[in-house]
């Protein structure tokens, strides 16, 4: 009987107390007292539970969006390996550009002196790691001849050994049967620069037949001397390592490292009849 | 002990009442995750219970959506002794029953919700339809609820009489 005295009571307090709530919120207009100071107390109530709600509402939409997160992801992967080939075709391009431009500084120094030039790009080559022996994309229709020589903006690269329509084969300086007329730029001594398979895969070459009065020393240039039916005077040939005297002491050896990296070529340039200008 | 914990229950479902259960919404209607609890009190526990609880909620419901301070404590308390009152007179007392009466109560509590609405504030909300599926939200919201009150319930029995 107490219990249920005590149900009644409490159901009659808390009934009157939300009809209060009531009244208040239906008479009382929002920014009056009464309106402050329940916004005072709901407002706290409000932040903590959005507050928690966002967290939680957040965690799940987190879950939610992981299908559109992988497809996201894939696109952008996708996105990441167009770019990553655009960025490196934009650097083979860049070195390329670099390449032609020297090249071409190369071909109006030429054209200067006379020369007339041709650009080509070596298509394949004897070796896999040295250009000892390549072809060329240009061939007769384009002027090009036997014995014309191919240079490139570092320096002299050979001579053309074979020559089809479209098409021509280079001996490079450092090949076995390559051999140019050279001479020291600082001492004019002259002597004959051959290509040595030891020596190759060094990038080096034998400049032989130095006078052993010359007074070479190691770091001097060596240039086409004019000598001979190939070469022009004044190509750069490179620059000499180290000098050894032959067992007879009448001439010197001089290992000359070359100007061209035969591991790394790609475009030359032919100078047409090079001979015949001199 | 047992009441701190009741609190941080009840805290935690008006929490995902108001937050998570807008994000479930089918056909316009969300289910009322704290009227679906209160009621599990209203039949499984005992009278003094449901009307406290019910009041509690539905204040926190009210300080939680102004201006209608006082309609969600006044529904939620009568709509949850209600309950308990029929449920007495029930002799079959199982989950099936329960959620019959999860239907009726949610769909009195969103009657009278929009009625006052409407009459006293002069706010509309759409009724019948939103009704009917709130309801039947709230039917099959009470199967897992059911269970998981009893359980809770034993629970704290046991660790009493212990």
């Amino acid at each position: 009987m107490k219990r249920k005295r005590g149900l009644q009571n409490t159901i009659i307090i808390l009934t009157v107390v939300a009809l209060l709530f009531m009244a208040v919120s239906f008479v009382a207009p929002k920014n009056s007292v009464v309106g402050n100071i329940v916004g005072i107390v709901v407002t706290p109530v409000q932040k903590v539970f959005t507050g928690i709600g966002n967290g939680i509402v957040g965690f799940f939409n987190y879950f939610g969006s992981v299908k559109e997160l992988r497809e996201e992801n894939a696109v952008l992967t996708a996105q990441v390996e167009r770019l990553e080939n655009s960025t490196r075709e934009l650097q083979s391009l860049q070195a390329e550009n670099a390449r032609l431009t020297t090249l071409l500084a190369m071909k109006e120094s030429l054209e200067q002196k006379g020369y007339d030039t041709v650009g080509a790009r070596i298509v394949s080559s004897d070796s896999q790691f040295w250009f000892t022996s390549f072809t060329v994309d240009r061939g007769s229709k384009d002027g090009i001849d036997l014995l014309d020589v191919c240079v490139t903006e570092a320096g002299v690269v050979g001579y053309v050994s074979e020559v089809g329509l479209t098409w021509a084969r280079v001996t490079a300086i450092v090949d076995n049967e390559s051999s140019v007329g050279a001479s020291v730029a600082r001492t004019t001594d002259k002597g004959l620069v051959e290509g040595n398979q030891d020596l190759t895969q060094s990038g080096l070459v034998q400049m032989n037949y130095l006078s052993s009065e010359s007074s070479v020393v190691p770091g001097d240039f060596v240039e086409t001397s004019g000598f001979g039916e190939i070469y022009p005077p004044g190509l750069m040939i490179g620059r000499i390592r180290e000098i050894t005297t032959d067992e007879t002491a009448l001439t010197k050896t001089a290992l000359v490292e070359t100007a061209v990296d035969f591991a790394n070529l790609n475009e030359v340039l032919i100078i047409k009849n090079a001979k015949q200008e001199e | 002990m047992r009441y701190i914990l009741r609190v941080l229950l009840f805290l935690i479902v008006i929490t995902l009442d108001t937050t998570l259960m807008p994000a479930c919404a089918i056909g316009g209607g969300f289910p009322l995750l704290s009227l679906a609890c209160v009621l599990c009190v209203a039949m499984i526990g005992g009278p003094m219970e449901t009307v406290i609880t019910g009041a509690a909620v539905g204040a926190v419901l009210d300080l939680l959506y102004q201006p209608i301070f006082g309609l969600n404590m006044l529904l939620y308390m009568y709509i949850a002794l209600a309950v308990w009152a029929v449920y007495q007179y029930v002799y079959t007392k199982n989950v099936f029953m329960a959620c019959l009466y999860a239907f009726v109560g949610t769909f009195i509590y969103q009657g009278l919700y929009a009625l006052f609405s409407f009459r006293i504030f002069g706010q509309s909300v759409p009724f019948f339809f939103g009704t009917l599926i709130r309801a039947a939200e709230n039917m099959i919201l009470m199967i897992p609820l059911y269970f998981l009150y009893q359980w809770i319930a034993v629970y704290f029995h046991r660790k009493e009489t212990l």
